[in-house]
């Protein structure tokens, strides 16, 4: 169970809030002009990295404010924590350490190839 | 010790025991040996451990909610408590349901999957009412109404298992600003200490009283708190840790206070002191009750004060079983004969002492064939040097085939290991969290260097000092041991059987067959031939299976799997990737 350092109330369990998916997917400025396609991609397609990701979690047993992260989802250790409106940190800022729990390669889940790093 | 006080009943005949004991220790101070069927089979089991490790001994406690599965060797007896064994019908010594043993040949590996494929229908309505009869351990309970409760915790060090390591971890940690929380599995601490007489002296007194003391030291520091009867089962992310406590050890059900709590508990760095788990040695009728492992026999000796059996035969691989031998002449009893794998000359100088002092035989370069017996072991039979038989006379068999440190939390933390090919047995390699491992689950065997590596791990902490300590150790100072999984048969036939999952009824050659058919990814073979499935989870067996596994790849697929396949210890590397998940 993760450790959330909610921007507002401080460090709780993760069982206080609920993962929003990835953050900053911006809604089409007009969505009567966009085709299907594009609406799908806004809707279904999200990145899903093995890595460095951007994400939303909302406080939903506590102050209920929503909040953007930055999570390794490798090794779930969350690397920044920042309000709504602020501008995300690049990714690059970050180092990509990609120390996976079991010695999985860096890409795919590793269930054939298992090798230590 | 004659003094007996508590009487609780087993399949409807009373028996007294002494307080503290589990049922299990009880039933061997009456000198009960025979205590369940097996699942499949139905074959006469015994006590074959005496810890959470135990896959046979599994009763159902008839109370209130008709409690299945519960290990013996864990359930502390009360008075008035009922008792009864599982899976046989009519009674525990005559069970219809042995004739599946007389039909065993057909019931190998896989025979379910393939026998009940059709008619349509026939699964639902025929064959599976029919097996869940016959197969399975205990009776459904009835509507558990729990009144459980739960605590959270937020402390800065957890240390998991009080026994050696983890005492000396408190030792150095009271009286510091750390807030530290203590979790012991058993009643009472001291662990090792108070299972085997591996030490002779602490600075110069009884280990008893060293435990003493240094429990009232904790108690009286501040920042550690105790929890007895308390077990870890769970490490997540962030050293986030549940633990359950029970809280009716020893006590009839109360309707009014909870019996379990769980703790929940949030630390930021936990000390793993767990220990480690003795594993067995497949033979012939390796099931047979009797036959018990070396230190689960030894802490029957010393924590409760039961002598299973007065000459027993013991058969080892390594250099640990020096200490039964010390517990039972130091009772004045005396092994029937001390089967070691290993050359005369591999043999510790103080073990090879101790036997001819006290003119017990030792066939040294030997293993047991296998074992004879009914309802009980009443003969082995061990192969010596050149393939000679000796058969020998006797009701208990002790074995002992290396020790697994208990790193099932370690895993769960996410932690790499490693094969360690001096210990044949995987250590922690590499932490994921804020983990400390000490003392045996670390892989540290040695008494000598432990309180230096507990310095060493727990150096960076602030305002501890140094411990210094002073070990009387008994008998070798080196762990050593010689691999060997499986011993070879001296007849071959479609009945005799060597098990590799004393629960689920998994032979040696159920693993043979599942690699003949094509299941040799262990993932796969794990869920044909259902080895270490269990409620022990392979808890003393599944290393062993995959130290046969391989052993048999190796010869089988050597080319197709060269890449992988070097040697038998890299094979078991390989596959256990796969497999320690379940460990």
């Amino acid at each position: 169970m993760l450790l959330i350092n909610c921007p507002y109330c401080g460090e709780r369990d993760q069982s206080e809030f609920t993962n929003g998916g990835e953050a900053h997917v911006a809604r089409p400025k007009d969505p009567d002009q966009v085709n299907d396609r594009e609406w799908s991609e806004y809707v279904f397609v999200r990145a899903n990295p093995k890595g460095i990701y951007y994400e939303r979690w909302v406080h939903t047993h506590g102050c209920k404010k929503w909040f953007n992260a930055i999570r390794d989802t490798s090794t779930d250790e969350i690397l920044k924590i920042y309000k709504m409106g602020e501008t995300p940190p690049p990714i690059k800022r970050f180092k990509n350490t990609l120390r996976s729990p079991s010695g999985e390669p860096d890409v795919g889940s590793g269930n054939f190839t298992v090798k230590k790093p | 010790m004659s003094e007996h006080k508590i009487y609780f009943k087993f399949d409807g005949k009373t028996y007294g025991g002494n307080e503290g004991d589990t049922i299990a220790a009880a039933l061997l101070r009456n000198n009960v040996k025979l205590v369940g069927r097996s699942f499949k089979y139905h074959r006469p089991r015994g006590i074959y451990t005496c810890g959470i490790e135990e896959p046979n001994a599994l009763v159902q406690i008839i109370n209130e909610h008709n409690e299945p599965n519960v290990r013996a060797t864990v359930k502390k007896i009360y008075e008035g408590m009922v008792v009864k064994s599982q899976n046989r019908w009519p009674s525990l010594k005559r069970d219809l349901g042995s004739i599946n043993n007389i039909l065993s040949p057909i019931f190998s590996a896989g025979f379910y999957y393939k026998t009940f494929m059709g008619p349509k229908g026939f699964w639902k309505n025929v064959y599976e009412p029919l097996i869940r009869r016959t197969a399975g351990l205990g009776k459904p309970p009835r509507e558990f109404k729990s009144k459980s409760i739960h605590l959270h915790h937020n402390v800065d060090i957890v240390i998991v298992g009080g026994g050696f390591s983890g005492l000396l971890a408190a030792k150095k940690l009271a009286a510091t600003n750390y807030d530290v929380l203590l979790i012991e599995r058993e009643d009472s601490l001291g662990g090792i200490l108070k299972n085997a007489k591996k030490i002779e002296s602490i600075n110069d007194q009884d280990p008893s009283d060293w435990i003493e003391k240094t429990e009232r030291l904790i108690q009286n520091s501040s920042n550690i708190k105790i929890l007895k009867n308390t077990l870890v089962t769970t490490y997540n992310f962030n050293d986030h840790l549940i633990a359950v406590e029970d809280k009716s050890v020893g006590k009839p059900q109360d309707n009014e206070k909870p019996e379990l709590v769980l703790h929940k508990i949030r630390t930021k760095r936990t000390i793993l002191a767990n220990g480690h788990i003795e594993r067995f040695i497949s033979f012939r009728n390796n099931d047979l009750p009797g036959v018990m492992l070396a230190a689960s026999f030894e802490k029957y000796i010393q924590r409760y004060g039961v002598v299973p059996e007065e000459s027993p035969v013991i058969f080892t691989n390594n250099s640990s079983t020096f200490s039964l031998v010390k517990s039972l002449v130091g009772l004045g009893h005396k092994p029937k004969a001390y089967v070691d794998v290993r050359d005369q000359k591999n043999i510790e100088k103080e073990t090879v002492e101790l036997l001819t002092n006290y003119n017990i035989p030792l066939y040294a370069n030997s293993e047991i064939e296998g074992c004879e017996g009914k309802n009980n072991i009443s003969e082995v039979s061990i192969r010596a040097k050149k393939n000679k038989i000796i058969k020998i006379k006797t009701s208990m068999l002790c074995v002992s085939g290396g020790f697994n440190p208990d790193i099932h939390l370690f895993t769960q933390s996410k932690g790499l290991l490693e094969w360690d090919e001096t210990l044949l047995a995987f250590k922690p390699e590499k932490t994921f969290q804020n983990t400390i491992t000490l003392g045996s689950v670390s892989g540290n065997f040695s008494y000598e260097k432990l309180v230096g590596e507990i310095n060493k791990k727990l150096d960076f902490l602030e305002g501890i000092n140094d411990l210094e300590i002073k070990l009387n150790i008994n008998g070798p100072k080196r762990f050593q041991i010689k691999e060997l999984w499986e011993t070879k048969r001296a007849k071959k036939s479609l009945w005799s059987k060597s098990f590799i999952d004393l629960q689920n009824d998994v032979t040696t050659k159920d693993l043979k067959q599942a690699v003949l058919e094509g299941f040799n990814r262990i993932e796969h073979l794990k869920r044909f031939t259902t080895n270490s499935m269990g409620t022990d989870q392979g808890k003393i067996s599944s290393i062993n299976a995959l130290g046969i596994v391989s052993r048999i790849l190796k010869k089988k697929c050597f080319r197709s799997w060269n890449n992988h396949l070097q040697t038998t210890i890299r094979t078991v590397k390989f596959l256990s990737h796969r497999w320690k998940k379940y460990l």
